[in-house]
């Protein structure tokens, strides 16, 4: 079988004398509007860590500290699983960082493919188990050391209260990201004629 | 300081060569101007990630291709909703006036059919087809795609003649009527 290709069609030569589409941009200015956005999406990423990386340090201390002070042993087993429980999730989340593999997008169309649904599949588990790994041990923690406390005061209750109302709220943006995420899986291997 | 000139002179060398080709790419991939210029600013984006990476390993057209597809597809799944219809693109509807000859006319109504015709090609033969018209060879899409060389060889038949005859077909409808 041949496998070299002919070019004196009409579909090629059509093709060869078609003008590009217009742009209002040159290309010194598209530099430095990419530029411009790769300095953006590494300040946001920065932030971000720093952030979580705080909130993790101040939730381990306090609890830590609470833990310290606890009046029974049953609040202290909690404070000491909320403390516990914020260490785990940024040591995970850290972990789940590093051993991402993105798609290079210079890899050749089938492997870049196969990479994309990986990775698609991989935060799909993420954030479809976040109710496990992220909610579900602070969520312990909170609610032994309420049970925990030798005389339950309208302070306490609210805040365990809170803490709840938050984790629920946190386990339904990640459910709702999953199935955004399973759409766009969806979408991809449509366009892959890979749909089952 | 010397180093970061230098690479974005090879950045903008390199965007300068291939923009009209990578505008031709985005165009057949997006309905609208405004999504178009989105995937070419993704593309250009990737591209200036990747310089650095950039070892030789293949040539740099396989190399450029292989992210301008590979972009292309992440970005037709993230934007399978979105419809633009800000402002047609130029060259699409812009047909030429005045001094031209019918000829030409007739040659820009071919073109604006023939990317018509592409976009609504799947994915997979969208992106082997649009290598093919923009001249790479059978190693070369064989590079960028990942698929074997007799299988680029008998789907480029195939889309070919299909894209032949939906052309023909197009042409004898518009003398008709």
């Amino acid at each position: 079988m041949s496998t070299s290709l002919e070019r004196n069609d009409e579909l090629y030569r059509l093709w060869q004398r078609l003008e590009p589409p217009s742009s209002d941009k040159e290309v010194r200015g598209i530099m430095e509007l990419v530029e411009r956005r790769k300095r953006e999406f590494e300040r946001i990423i920065y932030w971000r860590n720093v952030r979580e990386y705080a909130a993790c340090i101040i939730v381990a201390v306090t609890f830590a500290v609470f833990a310290w002070n606890a009046r029974t042993p049953l609040q202290q087993i909690g404070h000491s699983i909320v403390s516990l429980s914020a260490l785990w999730i940024t040591g995970f989340l850290w972990l789940m960082q590093r051993s991402r593999q993105a798609p290079l997008p210079e890899s050749s169309g089938k492997a870049y493919e196969e990479a994309l649904l990986v990775k698609y599949e991989r935060q799909i588990l993420l954030t479809r188990t976040a109710w496990a790994w992220y909610v579900l041990p602070l969520t312990i923690g909170l609610l032994i050391s309420s049970l925990g406390a030798d005389h339950a005061t309208v302070l306490g209750l609210a805040m365990t209260g809170f803490m709840l109302a938050a984790g629920a709220g946190i386990a339904l943006l990640n459910w709702k990201a999953s199935a955004k995420l399973a759409a766009e899986k969806r979408e991809l291997e449509q366009l892959l004629g890979r749909a089952k | 300081m010397g180093a970061e000139r230098s690479y974005r002179e090879c950045y903008v060398a390199l965007l300068e060569k291939y923009e009209p080709a990578l505008r031709r790419l985005c165009h057949s991939y997006c309905e609208g101007h405004a999504e178009s210029e989105d995937l070419f600013q993704e593309i250009a984006l990737a591209l200036w990630t990747a310089l650095a990476r950039f070892r030789g390993e293949c040539s740099e057209r396989t190399w450029l291709y292989r992210i301008a597809h590979n972009i292309a597809l992440t970005f037709a799944a993230k934007a399978r909703r979105r419809v633009e219809r800000e402002r047609p693109v130029r060259g699409e509807t812009d047909l030429p006036s005045g001094g031209d000859t019918e000829s030409r006319v007739a040659e820009v109504q071919k073109q604006q059919m023939l990317q018509r015709l592409v976009r609504e090609l799947p994915f997979e033969d969208r992106r082997l087809v649009l290598l093919y018209l923009e001249g790479l060879s059978t190693a070369e899409i064989e590079a960028v795609t990942g698929l074997t060389r007799s299988n680029v060889t008998v789907r480029l038949s195939r889309i070919r003649q299909k894209l032949a005859d939906q052309l023909q077909n197009a042409k004898a409808r518009t003398v008709r009527s």
